[in-house]
């Protein structure tokens, strides 16, 4: 070889990866050799640089975010039954009832549950792509997760059959509160999800 | 880097998401997750974040972690880091362009004497995000170009070339003599 080695060959010498010319010269010549005791020299370095202390503990953070993923497990597989009970509810009484006890009644409440359904396999696709959890976005999801619940639940405790006028009204309310709070739900994640995923 | 050791019973007893034992392997490792982190993003705002995000992914995974060698808990956290890390800069790259900023450092030969009083922490700051990642991680944490390509979606030759770039760049800043 009868130039210097470059840099790049220098360092794949470091690695024991050089080829033999390059090999070959840096034994033979003092300049390459010093320039390789400098690479070594300045490795040296960085290893010696100090480590750094986090000027926070983050395990409050970290502790929090493993619970709502955690609760959001949870709450997920209690989110499918409600949406399941809600969905086959829905399904058999507005088919049951009379068209001419509430003319205008059903196609609200067929369409909300159906936004609803919607909002829920939204949710799953959504939910799992998102990984990352930042404190304050947990703190959210956990809070809109939980009002979800309570709605859910008052949702299933209903009486499907023979509702009355002010019964389905309650129920047109209900399932508008769901969809708006799975709607929050769903912007929540999507949010983390298109960070995580940039 | 001095790192608690975590015996075997507490890491079993993290594995089945105990969170007093995740918390103990969490005070055994910050310190090496930070520090990582710090040397590969820009500002320390994005290292501690990268600290949590390391250490929430961590108690989510500990469960499938199945390294019976000694160390090899600490390689596994340290890879997450790192990963974690680079997810931070390549977002960051969004928002700032890499190579301008390597561009603005100002002394990149330009002026020797102002170079000289450069020490190695400011020269290794200056360097692009993804330079500065390449060097900490195979030169102190020795990674090999292959696991740096593979943890950072790119081939081994860009590694190596990032490598030598950054050894070219660091030579210069910090006013080494120039021989070949």
């Amino acid at each position: 070889m009868l130039r210097h080695c470059s840099i790049e060959e220098l360092l794949d010498v470091r690695n024991g990866e050089g080829s033999v010319g390059a090999r070959t010269h840096v034994d033979e010549c003092q300049e390459c050799r010093d320039e390789l005791d400098r690479i070594h020299q300045r490795v040296a370095m960085l290893k010696a640089l100090p480590s750094f202390n986090a000027p926070r503990d983050r395990w409050p953070e970290v502790r929090a975010g493993v619970l709502a993923e955690r609760r959001r497990g949870w709450w997920m597989r209690g989110a499918w039954a409600a949406a399941a009970t809600a969905a086959v509810w829905l399904g058999a009484n507005v088919l049951i009832q009379s068209p001419a006890a509430a003319p205008d009644a059903e196609p609200g409440l067929q369409a909300l549950a159906q936004q609803s359904a919607q909002l829920d396999s939204l949710l799953v696709v959504v939910a799992h792509r998102a990984r990352v959890v930042n404190a304050l976005t947990a703190l959210a999801i956990v809070d809109l997760e939980d009002r979800v619940s309570r709605v859910d639940s008052r949702i299933s405790v209903t009486r499907w059959a023979d509702l009355s006028e002010i019964q389905r009204e309650q129920l047109k309310l209900l399932l508008e509160e769901r969809v708006a709070l799975m709607d929050a739900l769903v912007s929540a994640h999507a949010q983390r999800a298109s960070y995580v995923g940039f | 880097m001095t790192i608690t050791a975590v015996d075997d019973v507490a890491i079993q007893r993290a594995k089945t998401g105990d969170l007093s034992a995740l918390e103990g392997v969490y005070r055994a490792y910050q310190g090496m997750v930070y520090t990582t982190a710090r040397r590969i993003c820009r500002t320390a705002e994005d290292a501690e974040d990268v600290l949590q995000e390391t250490f929430v992914e961590v108690c989510r995974s500990i469960g499938g972690f199945r390294g019976g060698e000694p160390g090899s808990l600490t390689a596994w956290i340290k890879r997450v880091a790192a990963s974690k890390a680079l997810m931070r800069v390549r977002y960051e790259k969004y928002r700032q362009t890499d190579e301008l900023h390597e561009g603005t450092g100002g002394f990149g030969g330009r002026d020797q004497d102002a170079a000289l009083q450069f020490d190695l922490e400011t020269a290794l700051s200056r360097l692009s995000d993804t330079a500065r990642a390449v060097v900490w991680l195979h030169d102190v944490e020795g990674y090999k170009h292959e696991e740096i390509a593979e943890l950072m979606g790119k081939t081994v030759s860009f590694s190596k070339s990032q490598l030598s770039r950054a050894h070219a760049r660091l030579r210069a800043w910090l006013g080494e003599e120039a021989q070949c």
